[in-house]
């Protein structure tokens, strides 16, 4: 049951009904509609995993309630430690199990010893990241005194499974969610209207951008041998478009479901593309997992390796960023993928530009040169880096790079007349974002600036235009596999 | 929540009649490239179903008619059938799929009256999503209650976008006057629905083992087509058309096929039947060229006769 499905639609549909005629002036009622309706969608996809998480979310109820209750920091923190052990130690099993089976095994082989270690056929459960995540947290910052346990288990376990953000976030943290939860909620006309254009606004990242990308991106790069090296690089740029509008379409989705019924969660994308350098970019692009890794890796990290400088920065940088790409799955591309990322951040580093904030074109219509350039660089090596990224393993994103070396680089390539469509519709999502690039999502501004003909007709361009362009061959939600 | 339900209420009504104007505007101005699902292709195209379905109007009571996929209209010639003394018309059209046929059959087989149907049945075509051939049918067919009803059986927004320009060109009877030339390309339209491909030939190739899919969504539509032909008392004869054989080879299950479709009456699998040759009687590999065709339809000849007798 995806969000662009009529499954779903009617699934919604009747959650809404139910939520706002039926249970409104019981607020139990109505978080108990929001658990049941979450594990329903949960179950949807596959019933076996939703024990997994009715599991975690008990055992991380408890916890967080007797890390509240002992006064004990010896006790709090073996109790964080129980929760975490049995989160990740899920995770690793679930997702790493195989990889550290093949890794050690290839290790050994290379001393000459053949192990005969077994893999096991494992289905990832869906969403295990994000809720894993997600009530790691909640221990953490129940430890940290930073919020109050919850003892009402219909809260908490709707925190856990709320159903708009449960398979692919944004992972919320609890003080945003839970108090959102505890409280009466009342229908709020603006928010909701809100949310319908934030979902129609994922709905064209998703369906028009995304999956026309895919389209082009898939045939590339199961066959990059075969193709020049400038429809190579065009591939490149598919792809990392492909990934955003895939997952920031997602995002928004989510979020204005949340909208509709009356909560505010976290925005996971701010306009990555708009950034001046790779900081300024992990600040834009899954900011909820960014915090997350910010807040329980990077500054602890920081924190102990302070004594070594700058020094201790990179260290801490870089290991944060192999964590936020092992957390995307377990292949070494991922691993590469994330140390890369982490030592573009040396340069800025070492000149101090690291935690300087540059607001963009800030009152003017259009970037300067020099912000032009910087937000071309940074997306280059983006792009560019999201080929490791989007390749089945390092032989192949060699390959990729190996065969984008050749003179043909610098030819038009042969593919681009076919994608002229492509390119104005991605175009228009880019000219929509920048002018709202202040706002949470790409159709705020014209939301604001329009009148209500104005906004209708702008709604009705956009149905239409997702209806004569979108990818009819349906593709799954990239992050679904994360 | 009242202004919210009250706008909502509103505003579906005026996305759904903006939607259908900007359809026929954007059908109607745009060039072919801005439109990437709204297919509405007529005369050139598909293989020849624009004249076909044109003709087939002045069409009746025929002795056999063919339905099926693009095997049947480049596969059964009229002419031949014509000089063994049958009055045919070949229906068939590019990837039709039973939910096609059916839709074909309840527009004009009480017109056709056929004394026999040779249904050719192709194991893919049970698989098929039969979203080409819906395509096919909307843009050169009138369109009605069924065209709606296939559209929401088949929910894909090529159908429903086509479907919404084909009713604003039938309405305003914008197709009035267009004709289809005979011959396009390779391609030459013989009067009775055949598709004649000008003479050229394939190659031997080698294929993967594979195996046919025979739990298609289809199925339900082609047992119906079925009750309808029993129901109208028409003689069915359900027959497979000879692809290349070493396409034929590959797939190990022919005979699980076979006997599921001797099941449902009359049955020849000519590839079992006729030998050809991958290169001499193929112009690709599931299309027979004029060789093939003739050899093929003399020996179907040769069985009709023998069920005469």
């Amino acid at each position: 049951m995806i969000f662009n499905s009529f499954d779903f639609l009617f699934f919604f549909a009747s959650f809404f009904i139910l939520y706002w005629f039926v249970f409104v002036n019981n607020l139990k009622l109505q978080n108990l509609l929001i658990l049941a309706g979450s594990y329903f969608f949960y179950a949807w996809w596959d019933w076996r995993f939703l024990s997994l998480l009715i599991a975690s979310s008990a055992l991380n109820y408890f916890l967080g309630i007797y890390i509240g209750k002992t006064q004990n920091e010896k006790h709090q923190r073996y109790l964080v430690l129980i929760g975490i052990v049995a989160g990740v130690g899920t995770l690793l099993f679930f997702k790493y199990f195989n990889f550290f089976i093949d890794t050690t095994t290839s290790i050994f082989s290379i001393f000459g010893v053949q192990l005969k270690l077994a893999t096991l056929q494992l289905i990832l459960p869906l969403g295990i990241s994000f809720y894993t995540f997600r009530s790691i947290s909640y221990l953490l910052d129940v430890e940290s005194e930073k919020i109050e346990p919850t003892k009402d288990w219909i809260v908490f376990f709707s925190y856990i499974s709320f159903f708009p953000s449960l398979l692919s976030g944004p992972i919320d943290r609890a003080e945003m969610l839970v108090p959102q939860l505890q409280k009466n909620r009342t229908f709020n006309y603006n928010l909701a209207s809100e949310g319908m254009a934030q979902i129609l606004w994922g709905l064209f990242k998703k369906l028009v951008i995304a999956d026309n990308c895919a389209f082009v991106t898939q045939a590339i790069f199961e066959n990059y041998t075969q193709f020049s090296a400038s429809t190579l690089l065009l591939g490149s740029f598919f792809y990392i478009i492909q990934v955003y509008a895939d997952f920031s379409g997602y995002s928004d989705m989510a979020i204005g479901f949340a909208k509709l019924l009356g909560f505010r969660i976290t925005q996971n994308f701010n306009y990555p593309f708009f950034a001046q350098n790779i900081a300024e970019h992990w600040q834009r692009w899954h900011i909820s997992l960014t915090s997350w890794m910010t807040e329980y890796v990077y500054t602890p990290l920081s924190f102990n390796f302070r004594s070594l400088r700058n020094k201790g920065i990179i260290i801490s940088i870089i290991i944060n960023f192999i964590l936020v790409g092992l957390w995307h799955g377990a292949n070494w591309t991922f691993v590469v993928f994330g140390l890369l990322n982490g030592c573009y951040f040396i340069p800025l580093i070492l000149s101090g530009a690291l935690n300087k904030k540059r607001t963009i074109a800030k009152d003017k219509l259009l970037p300067s040169i020099r912000e032009i350039m910087n937000m071309g660089f940074t997306f280059s090596i983006v792009m560019l880096t999201a080929i490791i990224f989007g390749s089945k393993n390092m032989v192949e994103a060699f390959g990729y790079y190996s065969q984008m070396c050749s003179l043909s680089l610098f030819t038009i390539p042969p593919e681009l007349k076919s994608q002229i469509i492509l390119l104005m519709l991605i175009m228009l999502m880019f000219s929509f974002e920048w002018m709202s690039r202040d706002e949470q999502f790409g159709l705020i501004y014209f939301r604001k600036k329009l009148g209500r003909v104005g906004r209708w007709c702008l709604y009705v361009g956009l149905i239409f235009t997702i209806g004569m362009y979108m990818q009819t061959n349906e593709t799954a939600f990239l992050y679904f596999k994360f | 929540m009242k202004r919210f339900i009250k706008s909502l209420l509103f505003f579906i009504p005026v996305v759904c009649f903006a939607y259908i104007l900007l359809i026929c505007v954007w059908g109607e101005f745009m060039p072919g490239i801005f439109k990437k699902n709204l297919n509405y292709f007529r005369a050139g195209s598909y293989g020849g179903m624009m004249s076909r379905l044109e003709e087939v109007k002045t069409v009746k009571n025929v002795d056999i008619l063919f339905l099926g996929s693009s095997h049947t209209y480049r596969g059964f010639d009229n002419r031949i059938f014509k000089k063994a003394g049958f009055q045919t018309f070949n229906l068939g059209s590019s990837a039709q799929s039973p939910m096609q046929t059916l839709l074909l059959l309840n527009r004009y087989l009480d017109q056709l009256n056929p004394k026999t149907i040779i249904y050719e049945v192709y194991p893919n075509s049970f698989t098929s999503d039969g979203i080409e051939s819906s395509l096919d049918i909307i843009a050169n067919d009138k369109n009605d209650f069924g065209s709606i009803q296939m559209a929401l059986k088949q929910n894909h927004i090529k159908i429903y976008n086509s479907l919404i320009y084909g009713f604003y060109r039938d309405f305003f009877n914008r197709n009035k006057g267009e004709k289809e030339k005979k011959k396009n390309g390779n391609d030459t339209y013989i009067n009775g629905g055949f598709l004649q491909k000008d003479l050229s030939y394939f190659k031997h190739i080698k294929y993967p083992n594979n195996t046919w899919n025979l739990n298609g969504k289809q199925w339900s539509y082609f047992e119906k087509i079925l009750e309808l032909i029993k129901k109208k008392n028409i003689n069915l004869i359900l027959v497979q058309t000879p692809i290349t054989p070493n396409l034929y080879h590959s797939f190990n299950n022919n005979q699980a096929f076979d006997l599921k479709m001797k099941s449902y009456g009359t049955y020849y699998n000519f590839n079992d039947i006729v030998s050809l040759d991958d290169s001499l009687h193929f112009y690709d590999p599931h299309h027979l060229n004029q060789n093939g065709v003739i050899i093929f339809n003399e020996k179907l000849i040769e069985k009709l006769f023998t069920i005469k007798h």
